[in-house]
C-alpha cells in the first residue's frame, strides 16, 4: 500500500500517456487478464508426490506462497498499465470487518455521550483530581500461582499494594479501602490452585467488573524477557468503541498514573478483539537512529472476557447488573464461529452438485 | 412521541416508535446528573400530553407535548432523600409525591402544601390505586401499608412471612409496589428474588408468593390482561406472571442485557416497554414475545412512560380500516356489479386464453389433452354440445392465477343457465337504485 501510494504520482504522468495509446479493446482485454490472474490454477498435493512425505507439506506450503506472490506482482504490473481505469482493490476480510454491527458504537463528536462520560464515576480521575492508588488482593487462602500473579500485576501497575485476604468479607475490604483512600481494588479469584478471575471495583462509587481470565503465561515463562522499571508505563487501549467497552477501558485506565515517563519505554497494551481483551506489557527500544523499534516483553501475559458488570461497589447479591454474560448474549460470537466454519466449506461447496 | 424517557443523567426523551429513533427534551449541556437525575415521572391529564417529571434535587418540571415546552412547577419541600412516588389525583388537580424519607405531601397546582403525613423510612415506591383512593408504600425494612388519601391514615398493613427454617427473619426489602388492576389486591417485589401478593381483605400476610430466578425484582408492572403481570429483575429478566392459580410463569422476554429499572405496560394492547441500566429502551409485543422495538437511548434510563395512543397502533388501526372498508365496498356492490361487467369479459377472456394457448410452447400437448377432453366428454353423455363443452373443459384445465381462477369458474362453466337470470338482475338493481338517487 505504501509503495503504491509513493509511485502513483510517477506513473500517472506515464498513464496518461499510455490512456492515449491505449483502446477501450485492449482496456477490457487487460482486465480480463487481470481476472484470469485472480484464478490461475495453484500447485497441488499431488504436484509434490515424488518427494519424501515429511517433506511434502512444507514444499507445498513454500509453492503456494512462491504463487502467491507471482500473482500479485503480475496483477500490480496491469494495475500500472491501466492506471485509473484500473479495477478497485478488493478489501480484506478480517475479524474485525466481519464484525456484527452495534447501535452502540460511539461516534465522534457525540454530545451526549460525552456529557455522559464527563459525569460517570471516572471523571474524577480523568479530571485530574484524584491520583491511582490500587489495592491488590485474593481470595481467601490462595496458592501460589495466585499470589504470584499479583506481584506481577503490582509489577505492572505503579502504585499499588498487595494486601492477604485472610477471610475478610469484600464488602469489608470495600469500606477499609474507601477509608484508605484506595482508588481501585483488584481481587485475583483462584480455581484449582489456579488463577482463573479479575474482579475491578472502582472506589468509591463502583462500578464493579468481573472478567475470566484465560490463557495466562507469567513472565518466568516467557523465551524472550526483559525486567521491569519503576517507570509509570505509557497505557494503550485499542479497539474499545461501544459504549460499554468505553466505560471498561476509562476503567482499566484508572488503575494507571496520569503521566507516563516516556523515559522508561514501558508500555502496558489492553487489546480488545471480539470482546476478547488481550494484556500484555512491553519496553520498547529504537534501532537504527529511531526509524524501527523493537519490543522487548516484560509480562505477563493474559487474556481476559467480562463475565459481568456491576453498577455500585461489589454487592453480588443485590447490585445492580449493567451487563452480564449468558448464554443467549453469546449467540453473536457463536453466529461468527458458524460463519467462519461455513467460508472454511466453500470450496466444497463450490462443486457443482447434479 | 409513544413513550417518554427519564434518564439518570437528567435527560428527558421522547421516543418515536415508527421512527426508532428518540429526541431529547432538554439541553444536555446544561445538565448535572446529580441535581437533575429524573427519579420519578407521571402523566398530568387523562389525555396524556403533559408530563410531570421529579428530579433528585426534588424540583418538579412539566413538559407540555402540545406546544414543546417545558417549565418548573415548584419545588417538592419536606422530608429527606429521592422523590419516590408521584401521582395526580383523577377527581381535583391536586399532586401527592412521596420522598425517600417517608413524608408524603398533597400539592394544589400553585404549589401550596394541602396536607402531610408519614408513612415510614427507606420508601422504595408508592403507588396509588386505580380510583386514586389509596396509596401503597413499601420500603428496605418498611412493610407495604395502604393508606387512604383523603383522611391520611393507615388503613392496613402488611405483616412480614414466617420465619426460615433456621428461624431465622426474613429481611423486608421491598422494591416496588402496585395495585393489581380491576382487583383489590395489590404485588410487591422483593429483593429476596420473590413476588407477594396481598389481600387486604383477607389477611396480612401475603396470600401468595411468587419466586423469580435469583436476583432481587426491580419492577412490577400490569399489562393488558388483569389475571397477568410483568415483572423484572436486576440482571435484566422479563417475565410474565400468571397469578391465578400458583402464580407461574407464562413466559419470558429476551433481548435484554442489564438491569430493568421500569417497565411501562399498555392498558389494552399487548405491548410493554421497558428500560434500564443497559441504556435501550425495549417494546416487547407480550402475545407473540417478540421485539418489536429496540431503540438505543445514549445514557442510563431509570423511568418510562408508555403512552395509550401509539403511533404504531394508529398505524394498525388505519390500515384494518381501509382494508375493511375496501372489503365492503366490494361485497356489497360486486354481487350485481360484478356480473353483468362479466357478460363483457367473457369473450374477451376467453380470446386471450385461445391466443396463449397459441402462443404456447406446448402446443402439441394441449391438442392432445382436448382430444382427451373430447372422448371423456363423450362417455359421459351428450348433454352439452361439444364445442361448449371444449371450451368449459379448457377453460378448467388453463393455468389461471388465484384470485382470477374463481371468477372466471364462476361464470364460464353454467353458461346457458346463468345469461337469462343477469338481465334481470340488472333490471332489478336499476329499479332499485332509481328512488335512491332521487
Amino acid at each position: 500500500m505504501g509503495k503504491n501510494s509513493v509511485k502513483r504520482p510517477k506513473i500517472e504522468d506515464d498513464s496518461d500517456e499510455e490512456m492515449e495509446d491505449l483502446k477501450p479493446t485492449e482496456i477490457e482485454k487487460l482486465k480480463k487478464k487481470y481476472d484470469e490472474i485472480k484464478q490461475q490454477p495453484t500447485s497441488t498435493k499431488s504436484d509434490f508426490e515424488h518427494l519424501p512425505k515429511n517433506e511434502r507439506g512444507k514444499s507445498l506450503r513454500k509453492a503456494l506462497k512462491k504463487e502467491k506472490k507471482e500473482r500479485r506482482k503480475e496483477r500490480e504490473k496491469l494495475r500500472e498499465q491501466l492506471g485509473d481505469e484500473a479495477p478497485s482493490k478488493e478489501v480484506p476480510k478480517t475479524i474485525e470487518s466481519m464484525r456484527e454491527h452495534d447501535d452502540t458504537m460511539i461516534q465522534e463528536e457525540d454530545e451526549e455521550v460525552a456529557h455522559d462520560e464527563a459525569h460517570d464515576e471516572f471523571a474524577s480521575y480523568f479530571n485530574r483530581e484524584t491520583t491511582p492508588k490500587v489495592l491488590i488482593t485474593m481470595t481467601p487462602k490462595a496458592k501460589m500461582m495466585t499470589w504470584k500473579l499479583c506481584f506481577e500485576l503490582k509489577k505492572c501497575i505503579p502504585s499499588s499494594e498487595i494486601y492477604s485476604r485472610k477471610n475478610v468479607p469484600l464488602k469489608k475490604i470495600v469500606k477499609q479501602a474507601n477509608g484508605q483512600n484506595f482508588t481501585d481494588l483488584i481481587i485475583v479469584s483462584e480455581n484449582m490452585k489456579q488463577p482463573n478471575g479479575l474482579m475491578i471495583c472502582h472506589l468509591p462509587e463502583g462500578p464493579t467488573a468481573y472478567f475470566k481470565i484465560n490463557s495466562l503465561t507469567f513472565t518466568k515463562d516467557l523465551k524472550r524477557k526483559g525486567e521491569s522499571t519503576d517507570h509509570f508505563p505509557e497505557v494503550i487501549l485499542n479497539n474499545f468503541n461501544t459504549r460499554l467497552g468505553h466505560s471498561i477501558a476509562r476503567m482499566l485506565a484508572c488503575l494507571f498514573p496520569h503521566d507516563p515517563n516516556f523515559k522508561g519505554r514501558r508500555v502496558v497494551t489492553f487489546h480488545n478483539q471480539r470482546d476478547y481483551i488481550f494484556f500484555r506489557h512491553h519496553r520498547y527500544e529504537f534501532k537504527k537512529e529511531g526509524e524501527k523499534a523493537a519490543l522487548l516483553e516484560l509480562g505477563p501475559r493474559f487474556t481476559l472476557r467480562l463475565k459481568w458488570i456491576q453498577k455500585g461497589t461489589f454487592d453480588a447479591k443485590w447490585g445492580e447488573f449493567e451487563r452480564m454474560l449468558t448464554h443467549r448474549l453469546l449467540t453473536a460470537a457463536t453466529r461468527f464461529q458458524a460463519a467462519k466454519l461455513l467460508a472454511a466449506r466453500k470450496p466444497l461447496g463450490a462443486i457443482p452438485v447434479r | 412521541m409513544d413513550c417518554f424517557v427519564g434518564s439518570s443523567t437528567g435527560a428527558l426523551k421522547a421516543i418515536s416508535l415508527r421512527d426508532n429513533s428518540f429526541t431529547n427534551l432538554n439541553a444536555i449541556r446544561e445538565l448535572q446528573p446529580k441535581n437533575h437525575e429524573i427519579t420519578a415521572m407521571n402523566w398530568r391529564d387523562q389525555e396524556q400530553t403533559e408530563v410531570l417529571t421529579a428530579q433528585l434535587d426534588r424540583k418538579l418540571k412539566i413538559y407540555d407535548m402540545k406546544d414543546n415546552s417545558q417549565k418548573t412547577l415548584f419545588t417538592i419541600e419536606g422530608g429527606s432523600g429521592a422523590v419516590k412516588g408521584l401521582h395526580r389525583n383523577k377527581s381535583s388537580d391536586s399532586l401527592l409525591t412521596c420522598v425517600e424519607s417517608g413524608l408524603v405531601r398533597i400539592w394544589n397546582g400553585e404549589g401550596n402544601s394541602l396536607s402531610e403525613w408519614k408513612v415510614g423510612d427507606n420508601i422504595a415506591a408508592a403507588n396509588t390505586s386505580s380510583d386514586g383512593n389509596e396509596l401503597a408504600t413499601g420500603g428496605m425494612k418498611n412493610l407495604v401499608k395502604i393508606w387512604d388519601i383523603e383522611q391520611g391514615k393507615q388503613k392496613w398493613s402488611a405483616k412480614n412471612v414466617g420465619r426460615t427454617m433456621l428461624d431465622l427473619d426474613v429481611l423486608v426489602a421491598c422494591t416496588d409496589v402496585k395495585f393489581l388492576a380491576n382487583r383489590d389486591t395489590l404485588i410487591e417485589a422483593t429483593k429476596m428474588h420473590e413476588m407477594r401478593i396481598y389481600d387486604p381483605r383477607a389477611q396480612r400476610r401475603p396470600v401468595k408468593t411468587i419466586p423469580f430466578m435469583d436476583k432481587s425484582i426491580t419492577a412490577v408492572s400490569n399489562c393488558f390482561r388483569d389475571d397477568h403481570i410483568l415483572a423484572a429483575n436486576a440482571t435484566g429478566e422479563i417475565g410474565m406472571f400468571d397469578i391465578r392459580a400458583k402464580g407461574y410463569l407464562v413466559c419470558k422476554y429476551k433481548g435484554q442485557t442489564g438491569s430493568i429499572r421500569c417497565i411501562s405496560a399498555h392498558p389494552t394492547e399487548p405491548l410493554a416497554a421497558s428500560c434500564g441500566i443497559d441504556r435501550f429502551v425495549r417494546l416487547h409485543d407480550l402475545q407473540t414475545k417478540k421485539l418489536v422495538h429496540k431503540i438505543y437511548c445514549k445514557t442510563q434510563l431509570n423511568r418510562v412512560l408508555l403512552r395509550d395512543d401509539l403511533s404504531i397502533l394508529n398505524k394498525r388501526m388505519k390500515e384494518d380500516d381501509e382494508f375493511w372498508e375496501k372489503e365492503i365496498k366490494q361485497e356489497e356492490p360486486d354481487s350485481d356489479v360484478r356480473e353483468s361487467t362479466s357478460s363483457d369479459d367473457e369473450g374477451n377472456g376467453d380470446e386471450v386464453w385461445d391466443d396463449l394457448e397459441e402462443e404456447g410452447g406446448e402446443k402439441m400437448e394441449v391438442e392432445v389433452r382436448k382430444e382427451k377432453q373430447r372422448k371423456t366428454k363423450r362417455t359421459r353423455g351428450k348433454q352439452n354440445n361439444d364445442d361448449d363443452g371444449e371450451e368449459v373443459v379448457s377453460a378448467k384445465k388453463k393455468k389461471v392465477p388465484p384470485s382470477r381462477k374463481r371468477r372466471d369458474t364462476d361464470l364460464i362453466e353454467p353458461i346457458d343457465a346463468e345469461e337469462p337470470k343477469k338481465k334481470k338482475k340488472i333490471a332489478r338493481g336499476k329499479k332499485r337504485r332509481a328512488p335512491e338517487a332521487v
